[in-house]
């Protein structure tokens, strides 16, 4: 059974069809990517996924149950969690209470035993900062941990956001954007640590990103959108030399790149 | 924490509270100095009304205009319970609203305190639901106008004397032709400042426990909330109901200190002059609120000297702390031991500075 199985979800915003009959299947494991020229409807996808927006109509199927038209909320504890392509941190608290904040679905005790302090409390409370404080190290940020988040370098919220969407213990990541406005030499970094998140968290990762070389060096497998319908599907190869997607896409980005 | 230190503490600010409740009275259980038991038991009501404000405009970024309505709803109930309730449920209370001891006051005032409590809590439910979907300055009309409505709906109730002012009933009963029950007098200071502690310590292991994060990250950026899983409809009206219990309990032990209830006490500037104490303690410091509460609630009283000056200064004092301190007294900041720490490091710094490089 696959992880995720999207079957013809069409999101319309009044007479804009934003995402038309999107399908995909994403197995346990995978690494997929998401591409597309801007506009072409891949944050729309994300926020199906995540329940932003309900789909107009398709099925969105997760673990085997659907998830379509749930609650934000819903979809993080049954598993999905995300970044933001336009970073959504919580800017005013520290680094290491943006990251206990998604430990929240995790936190056993009541409201009542949060007043009460007693023992089990404590404990819930020190698991919560060990295991944030253990993701705040694995992406590098230990020794800001506090520091508020709107102080940290643009790279580094970047990296805050992933250790944040890992706290909530997802089985599928989704990841917007994640090297945008990086440097070549952060890009680099940070996609090696993408790579190993995989094995680290047993996650799945789908992820948009507008850099092709990115893409293309650490996905298995990738999904070209466009005018909110997938265009191609296939592996990096594949994708390279499908026509279609050189039509839409590639001459487009082959111009952007020879600029960097 | 352990139990010992647990207990310790409670231990401790019950015996505080008794030692000042007792210096203040007396055995006589009247206070000496009426004057000075009036701004205290203020400033403790002013700290409730503050803190439990704060759940809401700094913990969970809503604005809140209408936190009287459930200060009234918490005083109307609160009264009418000690007095229709007062054969079946009090007959051991005096009933010309003299003076009550301290052990003798503790069940009434339980009992009060809790209808109260819940009474608003109800309300603050039945309000928070529907016009938590708002926010904003939105939520802030919706809010205003809901202390409206119980404005006018308690000044239309006939059976506490709503449009007038509430001083008890007349009872029939055998030996007289008419007696009068007047609301008992149960609140002294003991009450108040163990309410008011008792709301500093849920605001704050609210605020330091993961739960108190959610309401933060609510104030934060409520889209990244609903990712992190966090239901955030939940925490709005979690923190609502909260305040709105305490601000009610607030209510029912002001009815029981005042020998009259009046509608004119819970008109439309009161819920401001409580955001203002938020706003200039600190959206969200629970240390910058309760100072600004106690702070403005003694500040008038200390510009009695200059008499009618004080309407003057009271306010361009204010403007002036506002100008120089945007983010309020303490900003986010909270009185703990890594702050002392900081604050003492700055002074020590300051006396340390070498003469020449001045």
């Amino acid at each position: 059974m696959p992880l995720l199985e999207v079957k013809d979800c069409t999101k319309q915003f009044g007479g804009l069809t934003a995402v038309n009959q999107f399908t995909l299947s994403l197995e346990s494991g995978e690494m997929v990517g998401l591409i597309g020229p801007n506009g072409a409807g891949k944050t729309t996808a994300f926020n199906l996924l995540t329940g932003v927006y309900a789909p107009t109509s398709g099925t969105i199927q997760f673990c085997g149950s659907s998830i379509a038209g749930h609650k934000p909320y819903q979809i993080a504890a049954a598993g999905i969690s995300r970044t933001f392509q336009n970073i959504r941190l919580f800017p005013a608290l520290t680094v290491l209470d943006n990251v206990r904040t998604a430990t929240h679905l995790h936190y056993q005790p009541s409201l009542l035993s949060a007043i009460w302090r007693g023992k089990s409390f404590t404990l819930a409370e020190n698991a919560a900062r060990d295991e944030a404080m253990a993701l705040l190290e694995r992406f590098g940020l230990g020794k800001y941990y506090g520091d508020t988040a709107k102080s940290l370098a643009y790279g580094e919220q970047r990296r805050l956001e992933i250790a944040r969407a890992l706290a909530t213990r997802p089985k599928l990541l989704l990841l917007d954007e994640p090297a945008a406005g990086m440097n070549p030499q952060e890009k680099n970094d940070l996609m090696e640590q993408i790579r190993t998140l995989r094995d680290e968290f047993g996650v799945t990762i789908l992820l948009i990103e507008h850099d092709m070389k990115v893409v293309m060096g650490i996905c298995e497998r990738i999904l070209v959108l466009d005018y909110g319908q997938v265009i191609a599907q296939g592996t990096p190869r594949e994708i390279r030399e499908d026509p279609k997607v050189i039509e839409a896409y590639l001459g487009e980005v082959d111009a952007g790149s020879s600029v960097s | 924490m352990p139990l010992w230190k647990r207990f310790g503490g409670i231990a401790l600010v019950f015996g505080l509270l008794l030692l000042l409740d007792h210096l203040l009275y007396g055995p006589s259980r009247v206070a000496h100095d009426q004057y000075k038991e009036d701004v205290l038991i203020r400033c403790g009501l002013a700290i409730i009304l503050a803190v439990s404000l704060n759940i809401v405009n700094g913990f969970t970024g809503q604005f809140s205009l209408g936190h009287i309505g459930f200060y009234m709803v918490g005083a109307y109930v609160g009264a009418a319970l000690s007095t229709y309730g007062h054969t079946h449920l009090f007959p051991q209370l005096p009933t010309d609203g003299s003076p009550v001891g301290l052990w003798t006051s503790a069940l009434p005032i339980l009992a009060v305190s809790l209808a109260g409590g819940l009474a608003a809590a109800a309300i603050g439910f039945l309000v928070g639901l529907p016009s938590l979907r708002l926010r904003g300055d939105y939520l802030a009309i919706i809010t205003l106008g809901f202390a409206q409505i119980i404005l006018v709906i308690v000044r239309n109730i006939k059976a506490v004397d709503g449009a007038t002012s509430f001083t008890g009933l007349p009872v029939a009963s055998q030996d007289q032709a008419l007696a009068h029950v007047a609301t008992p007098h149960l609140t002294s200071l003991f009450w108040v400042f163990l309410v008011a502690a008792l709301v500093i310590w849920v605001a704050y292991s609210l605020r330091f426990s993961v739960h108190g994060l959610a309401f933060l990250a609510v104030r934060e950026d409520e889209i990244a909330a609903e990712a992190m899983g966090i239901n955030t409809t939940r925490y709005k009206v979690l923190a609502f109901v909260l305040s709105a219990f305490f601000t009610g309990i607030a209510g029912a032990l002001f009815a029981h200190y005042q020998s009259s209830l009046s509608n004119e006490s819970f008109r439309f500037e009161r819920s401001i002059d409580v955001v203002v104490m938020v706003v200039l303690g600190g959206l969200g410091s629970i240390s910058g609120v309760t100072i600004a509460a106690v702070l403005l609630t003694i500040l008038p009283e200390a510009l009695r000297p200059i008499a009618q000056y004080r309407l003057v200064v009271y306010p361009l004092l204010l403007v002036i702390l506002m100008l120089t301190r945007p983010q309020g007294i303490f900003g986010r900041e909270e009185v703990s031991r890594a702050w002392l720490r900081g604050q003492l490091t700055s002074i020590a710094g300051w006396f340390s500075r070498r003469p020449d490089r001045v």
